[in-house]
């Protein structure tokens, strides 16, 4: 009983525990912090990949003319087909069970910009002079420890130039 | 041993930092295994996203793109024998779907705490790259 009468050292433990506690904290932060960006890079990526399908709905007449213009109308359809594919959601845009969304996905901006637009400056205040798709979602992410408490809903935007290849 | 939990100078205190450090270092342990794993999935996307990137231009998946994807992932810590890469294969017309997957079988590394040891648990996990874009591939 001597022992945990011992008051010799409590403090010493007390702040020990603090410490650790902090430590804890703080290394959860830098690691939440460390996913969400890894995560927005991923979704980025994803957004890339469904802008560039969007030039798979290239104008054949105008490309005839020498003229690279985008079906807008055709263009908003294959943009939704390829980011359901790439962020694996349902056709409502809820996530699939190994998505990277953690609710569902909201499509905020999707702009096709055609030669009659040109310049042009898109939704990040980036010059547009080009040929080019933008687009901007905003997708829920759970991160790992303070995913516990709160859901985060993290903007991503894209301006996707025409890739290379193409005329 | 009585002596020592008797002993008034700090015996308590002693006991106490053993198990602070414990735990301190059972927290450090375990953020760098997915410190490590954060960095081998970024590594993952961008050899993913070059050569889907290739893959667009080529119409699909050719022999010379999936070494040159082997090569870079090797080039960055990967294991050769782990690596499956899986996409549609050339040639694809314009504007149809490509797809590419690149799965790593890697074995996660933690560490549990258990009869106030401290043990390396190997667990094997499978990560994977995976998109979608389309052909731009042109009969020339």
């Amino acid at each position: 009983m001597r022992f945990w009468d011992d008051r010799k050292g409590t403090a010493s433990a007390v702040i020990g525990m603090i410490f650790l506690m902090v430590a804890m904290m703080l290394i959860a932060l830098a690691f939440d912090t460390a996913f969400l960006y890894a995560k927005r890079d991923a979704i980025k990526q994803a957004l890339d990949y469904s802008n560039m399908a969007v030039y798979r709905n290239l104008n054949k007449e105008r490309l005839a003319e020498g003229i690279l213009e985008i079906d807008e109308t055709m263009a908003q359809d294959t943009f939704q087909e390829f980011l359901i594919e790439n962020l694996r959601l349902d056709s409502s845009l809820n996530p699939q069970a190994d998505s990277l969304a953690a609710g569902p996905v909201e499509i905020e901006e999707f702009r096709v910009f055609n030669p009659e637009d040109l310049p042009n400056t898109d939704g990040l205040g980036n010059r547009v002079t080009e040929v080019a798709v933008y687009s901007q979602i905003r997708v829920p992410l759970k991160p790992v420890f303070s995913g516990i408490f709160a859901t985060f809903s993290i903007p991503v935007a894209i301006t996707t130039d025409i890739p290379v290849g193409l005329p | 041993m009585i002596n020592f939990i008797r002993d008034k100078r700090g015996g308590s205190e002693a006991v106490a930092f053993a198990v602070v450090l414990i735990l301190l270092m059972l927290i450090m342990l375990n953020l760098l295994p997915p410190i490590k794993t954060a960095f081998l999935y970024a590594n993952l996307t961008h050899v993913h996203r070059g050569t889907l990137l290739r893959m667009e231009v080529a119409g699909g998946l050719t022999p010379a793109i999936e070494q040159k994807a082997r090569e870079k992932l090797i080039q960055l810590g990967f294991d050769d024998n782990q690596i499956d890469v899986n996409g549609t294969s050339a040639v694809i017309d314009y504007g149809e779907t490509i797809q590419l997957n690149i799965r790593y079988t890697y074995t996660y590394k933690s560490f549990a705490f258990s009869d106030f040891l401290l043990y390396p648990v190997n667990t094997p996990r499978i990560m994977e790259a995976a998109g979608s874009s389309v052909s731009f591939n042109f009969e020339k």
